[in-house]
């Protein structure tokens, strides 16, 4: 798992810290930037018995998770659905998130949480998938 | 105990019928056939041991033809052709669906089944789709398609006239979903039927002689898919932008204002095909942001600045990034 921020309250600054246990004040998160980012990879069964039909998505809850005003998505990616989505607020939390993900599907599904990040346009940008691959020209 | 999957009963040229299926050999569906009165043999694709291999079906023409879904379990899954004997051709992205004479008929796992026919793109949805299961074809009765689909959460399957979208539910005479059927004909169909409360997979071929068939209205709608002609096209706009780039260059290099070839308006015409696949894509930043440099250039007697290179050059990469697939999920 990982955590882009941790967050513990110190009146309006914040104290992260770091990745080699120091504690750091900051006005605002102290990322590099937004980057598109695959947060979590897992499978999924919608068959009875297959131990694989609830998924919990517990540690993806709370603060911290991801880049502050960025978006999250729950993609399945072999036949590129997009299951939810929602906006990452300023302390991390992917709003919305589900506690578990449960498939009613009866086969293998290849499940996705990911981050995306917002340019100058207005335009959403995830990671690379095979779901990013469906890409051709109507014209000649 | 075989686990068994996915009948579909054919009559060969001659008359004899073949009976398709799929079996789990070693946690992979393959496919198999079996001649009337001969041991089944399995139907070799070529396609490496760990896919799975599904949803045959076939019919003769010079030939047997066979179409088939293959894929990783985890992976996405693509709609193949193959002439028996033969290496298999891949068609599209598919969880679902099958290929013979002049129709491809597929679809991925949330629908809608998308009908190719005579240069035309049909699309057929179903009322409350959860899932769709299989999709293929009465081997009796070509015109219909077979489909094993959820809705509402409950398996059903479904027949449907793909010329005159009506549908029937077929079931077993209790009313349980006769599980990726195909018809064996005289009425009768063959579906995976289950044998265990544990596993889900395990399953035996059976025939069902008597099946409860009732009329669906309301359920399946079939439309022509419009949005083929859209000018929602993503690669259209990159195109258009990566000659507005191109044609910028050209007029700071001197073929714009006084030169005999003056590449201004060239510039003027992709910018507009721009504006207009960015208003059609729906991405309000990308068709303000060609608008609004429309109006400087227009301004500016149409000659650009280095600035204005930088823009469509960001804009371009931007559009790289946008995943087409999902348009609508990277829209604000």
């Amino acid at each position: 798992m990982k955590k882009i921020w941790t967050k513990i309250l110190s009146g309006i600054r914040k104290v992260v810290v770091s990745d080699d246990g120091m504690p750091i004040v900051c006005d605002e998160c102290p990322c590099d930037g937004c980057e598109p980012e695959t947060l979590y990879d897992f499978l999924v069964d919608g068959r009875e018995g297959s131990g694989l039909t609830k998924v919990s998505l517990i540690p993806w809850t709370g603060e911290g998770i991801g880049y502050p005003d960025g978006y999250w998505r729950l993609l399945e990616t072999s036949d590129c659905y997009v299951y939810a989505t929602g906006e990452i607020d300023k302390n991390g939390v992917l709003v919305g998130l589900p506690r578990y993900f449960v498939s009613e599907y009866h086969y293998m599904g290849h499940m996705l949480l990911q981050q995306g990040c917002e340019d100058e346009f207005g335009v959403i940008h995830w990671p690379a998938s095979a779901c990013d691959t469906f890409n051709y020209s109507k014209e000649d | 105990m075989e686990s068994l999957h996915m009948p579909f009963w054919a009559e060969n040229i001659d008359g004899k019928s073949i009976h398709f299926f799929c079996k789990l050999i070693a946690e992979r569906w393959k496919m198999f056939y079996q001649k009337q009165g001969q041991a089944p043999v399995r139907l070799e694709t070529g396609l490496p041991d760990m896919w799975n291999e599904c949803c045959p079906s076939a019919s003769w023409k010079d030939g047997a033809h066979i179409s088939f879904v293959a894929g990783i379990p985890e992976g996405r899954y693509h709609l193949y052709t193959m002439d028996m004997g033969s290496e298999p051709q891949r068609l599209m992205a598919a969880d679902v669906g099958y290929a013979r004479w002049g129709w491809k008929v597929h679809g991925m796992r949330r629908g809608p089944v998308v009908i190719e026919h005579a240069s035309k793109t049909m699309l057929l949805n179903i009322k409350d789709l959860t899932y769709l299961y299989r999709v293929t074809f009465d081997a009796c009765q070509p015109i219909i398609a077979l489909i094993t689909c959820a809705r509402n959460g409950h398996d059903e399957s479904l027949s449907v006239n793909l010329q005159t979208g009506e549908t029937k539910r077929i079931s077993l005479e209790n009313g349980v979903c006769l599980y990726k059927a195909c018809h064996a004909g005289n009425g009768q169909y063959v579906y995976a039927n289950r044998l265990s409360d544990d596993d889900f997979e395990l399953r035996e071929l059976a025939i069902c002689a008597n099946p409860k068939i009732e009329p669906l209205a309301g359920v399946v709608e079939i439309t022509e898919d419009n949005t083929i002609y859209s000018q929602d096209c993503l690669p259209c706009l990159r195109k258009h932008l990566a000659q507005s780039i191109s044609y910028m260059k050209e007029i700071s290099n001197g073929h714009g204002i006084g030169a005999s070839l003056d590449h201004r308006p060239d510039l003027e015409g992709e910018i507009g095909n721009a504006e207009s696949h960015a208003k059609a894509i729906g991405v309000p930043g990308y068709y303000k942001t060609l608008r609004d440099l429309r109006h400087k250039l227009d301004n500016n007697k149409w000659i650009p600045e280095t600035v204005d290179v930088a823009l469509l050059r960001r804009l371009w990469k931007s559009t790289m990034g946008m995943s087409s697939c999902n348009c609508g999920r990277n829209k604000k």
